[in-house]
């Protein structure tokens, strides 16, 4: 088959996938868009779309500071672009909004994962024929991550989102940057203020963009610097020099654009217009220019990284500087393993990752205070008891230790069972030391006792809550006949069993069992 | 120049700071200070990782966090898993380990995973309903041909014995859920974690949920994962006395 002639022949040039890859970036956006409809706000007029882009560039503005935009921030400042669009709404929905929006962004629908889509990938054969393959494409828009310094959780855009938001950029960013100077310069000579705004708006962007690069390459770096010492060597040293000398540059050339701004801002005072550009231009250099030096001082620091790193991972088991597959190396065969043989591992793994704990000490001053107080007298003032209920002594108490033992065996044994079942459960439990095991057992068959055929006695409510709190509260106990066959009981063999219905089912299969 | 006694003291004093895993450099400027020593000045550098050694603890990590520190089995400093509520028998110990291993296996599925520092988030309900889908999977596995042990039994089990208790104590709060149901055991690992300054609670994201702090992920992904692998892949040779964590 020849390729159909209606479709043009641009759809197989390898550039046609990069544009099909960069609308994708939209579609996240798009999506939250249209199921904004379905929110309770959604016939109100809060444009998404607009919110969305002016959240990625809140983030953005921030981003690579001391003090990034922490999520409640950014709904803080959507909320308020959301309260000029709707400004009969309460102040709740302009904040749901805002949240909307950001989760959108984030993908927490789906807890942070990826956006996740498929595109369609044609080939033309050279026989002529169309070839098809569908490509996963995954990319993040907005994530959050751990300020460590302070704390707390904030935003971050992803490479994605920013070249999104510039327009697909993909030139490199040293040339890049020169030409939008040069642009905003001549833009500058011929009063282009609009235009001016936008090319400073982008050379803020490309900043940003610029001090990712710098970060993911010294993330490799403190991860594993055997993946980056090819690049350390070879490449990086001159790279960095031409960026230090490129910076040198750009701090430069901003300063004296930025006098040129304000030369403009000195003589344009005929249209105010112009005006309130160049200032808002001024401002924009001005962060462009911050930007610049922060990440001149991290190039400064880059070297001092790398020899920390060097030293540091050079004292490192082997082992070690892989990331370990937790998953399949670790917690399948953990599980997989016998019981008794998987108790030290696991805890090992545990305690690993506990990190380290400040064993207590008893302090010697507060020992000797706490021997020598006086003992503690009992209190004098107590109420005196009501005559009233001075009748019948108070029912044996169980103290809390056996009845949380009797309820963690009774728990531990797969219902229904047979009391016998559950004696031999307690007599096998792994009981703390000083616990009267005897007591247990009592206590159980007490429990199955009373559920079985309650007796009428005084206090009746105490008793069905401990015989519930063993058994269960919905438990019922039958008997069937047969003898219990364990040292020091004689009686019915009891069943226990959760409820009504597994009762009956039990009494089925053993009467099929019997036949 | 050697270092004077001053100097000596100075070590002791980031050592305090480092075994204090809630404090930050970037709140304590005496911390940050001598953080930065370490960092930059070799022999001080050398004077605290001795000292730790002595001490059967390494350095995993001294960024902005601050001295992140990895504790050796025989340290004293080594949690013993016994200071928990309610662990006394080597089941509870090994509960403990593997919902420690599982909340890692969930976070971190694949060793690339370690490399995005991104925000994660669990709850006990998440945690369980994992576990719980790990071991019926291995339910339904078939069965191994092992003739030789009769009284083999595989760990997961011990996990699975457990009922996930969710409806009976719903309604009743936590303190009422009894230790023999698998969320009792799974909220207290995370109730501890965050304790030793690995995950805080997050309220606002839903019942019962955390969120693991980068600390976990220094933990795992520096020391824990890799020696237990290690541990591991020594029994499987037959050698049970391995060197790890050093």
């Amino acid at each position: 088959m020849s390729a159909p002639r209606t479709v043009g022949r641009a759809v197989f040039d390898e550039a046609f996938g990069g544009r099909v890859r960069a609308l994708l970036r939209a579609r996240p956006v798009a999506d939250a868009a249209d199921n904004a409809s379905r929110q309770s706000w959604g016939t109100h007029d809060y444009d998404v779309v607009t919110l969305a882009l002016a959240a990625i560039d809140t983030v953005i503005s921030r981003q690579g500071f001391e003090e990034e935009v922490t999520y409640d921030e950014a709904v803080i400042g959507l909320a308020r672009l959301a309260a000029s669009a709707c400004p009969e709404q309460p102040s709740e929905v302009h904040e749901a909004v805002a949240r909307y929006v950001i989760d959108a962004l984030l993908n927490r629908r789906e807890r942070e994962a990826p956006f996740a889509y498929q595109v369609s990938d044609f080939s033309l054969e050279p026989d002529g024929s169309v070839q098809h393959r569908a490509i996963a494409v995954e990319f993040r828009l907005l994530s959050e991550h751990e300020d460590l310094q302070r704390g707390v959780n904030v935003l971050r855009a992803s490479a994605d989102a920013i070249n999104a938001l510039v327009g697909g950029l993909e030139f490199d960013v040293e040339d890049e940057q020169a030409a939008v100077e040069l642009m905003l310069d001549r833009q500058l000579k011929r009063g282009a203020f609009g235009q001016a705004e936008k090319a400073a708006e982008r050379s803020r962007l490309l900043s940003v963009r610029y001090s990712d690069e710098l970060r993911a390459l010294l993330t490799d770096t403190v991860r594993d610097i055997r993946t980056v010492l090819d690049r350390w060597a070879r490449d990086v040293p001159a790279q960095f020099e031409r960026n230090r000398v490129h910076l040198e540059e750009r701090l430069g050339a901003e300063g004296r654009l930025l006098d040129h701004v304000r030369s403009a801002l000195d003589t344009a005072e005929a249209d105010p217009a112009i005006t309130a550009a160049a200032a808002r231009i001024a401002g924009l250099l001005e962060e462009c220019r911050r930007r610049h030096t922060e990440l001149h001082g991290r190039l400064v620091g880059a070297r001092t990284i790398f020899l920390d790193e060097q030293l540091r991972q050079s004292f490192r088991p082997i082992g070690g500087l892989r990331n370990p597959d937790i998953a399949d190396g670790v917690f399948l065969p953990l599980l997989t393993m016998a019981a008794e043989d998987a108790a030290e591992p696991a805890e090992a793994f545990a305690v690993f990752a506990a990190g380290p704990q400040v064993p207590r000490i008893v302090r010697f001053a507060d020992l000797v205070d706490d021997l020598l107080a006086p003992r503690r007298e009992p209190r004098i003032d107590e109420p005196p008891l009501d005559d009233e209920e001075l009748g019948d002594p108070d029912p044996p108490a169980v103290s809390p230790e056996i009845l949380a033992a009797a309820t963690a065996v009774v728990d531990s044994v797969p219902l229904p069972a047979r009391l016998s079942v559950l004696l031999l459960a307690v007599r096998a439990a792994d009981l703390p030391g000083e616990l009267d095991r005897g007591a247990v057992e009592r206590l159980v068959v007490l429990a199955a006792l009373w559920t079985y055929a309650p007796e009428s006695a005084e206090d009746f409510s105490t008793a069905v809550d401990t015989a519930a709190r063993i058994l269960g509260p919905a438990a019922v106990v039958d008997a069937d006949g047969s003898l219990i066959d364990v040292p020091g009981w004689s009686g019915d063999d009891l069943i226990v069993a959760e409820d009504e219905e597994t009762l009956a089912r039990w009494a089925a299969t053993s009467v099929q069992e019997v036949s | 120049m050697t270092l004077g006694q001053q100097d000596l003291s100075d070590v002791g004093v980031l050592i305090g700071c480092a075994l204090r895993p809630k404090q930050r450099p970037g709140a304590d400027s005496d911390y940050r200070t001598l953080l930065g020593r370490y960092r930059e000045d070799a022999e001080f550098h050398n004077a605290v990782t001795s000292v730790l050694d002595g001490l059967d603890l390494q350095v995993l990590a001294a960024g902005e966090l601050g001295l992140v520190l990895g504790a050796r089995r025989e340290s004293v400093f080594a949690y013993r898993l016994t200071d928990l509520p309610n662990v006394s028998t080597v089941a509870h110990r090994l509960l403990v380990g593997l919902i420690s291993a599982a909340i890692a296996a969930y976070v971190f599925p694949a060793p690339a995973d370690f490399d995005d520092d991104r925000v994660r988030w669990v709850s006990v309900d998440e945690i369980e309903r994992f576990v719980r889908d790990a071991c019926d999977r291995l339910k339904r596995a078939p069965e191994p041909q092992m003739l030789e042990d009769v009284s083999f039994e595989e760990a997961w089990r011990t996990y699975d014995r457990l009922s996930p208790g969710y409806k009976a104590d719903r309604g009743k709060g936590q303190g009422r859920r009894s230790a023999a149901s698998s969320t009792y055991w799974v909220a207290n690992v995370l109730n501890w974690m965050v304790d030793q300054g690995l995950a805080r609670l997050a309220p606002n994201r839903g019942p019962e949920t955390f969120q693991l702090l980068e600390r976990f992920r220094i933990q795992v992904g520096e020391l824990a994962g890799n020696a237990t692998y290690e541990l591991l892949a020594a029994r499987r040779r037959g050698d049970h006395t391995p060197v790890v964590g050093t």
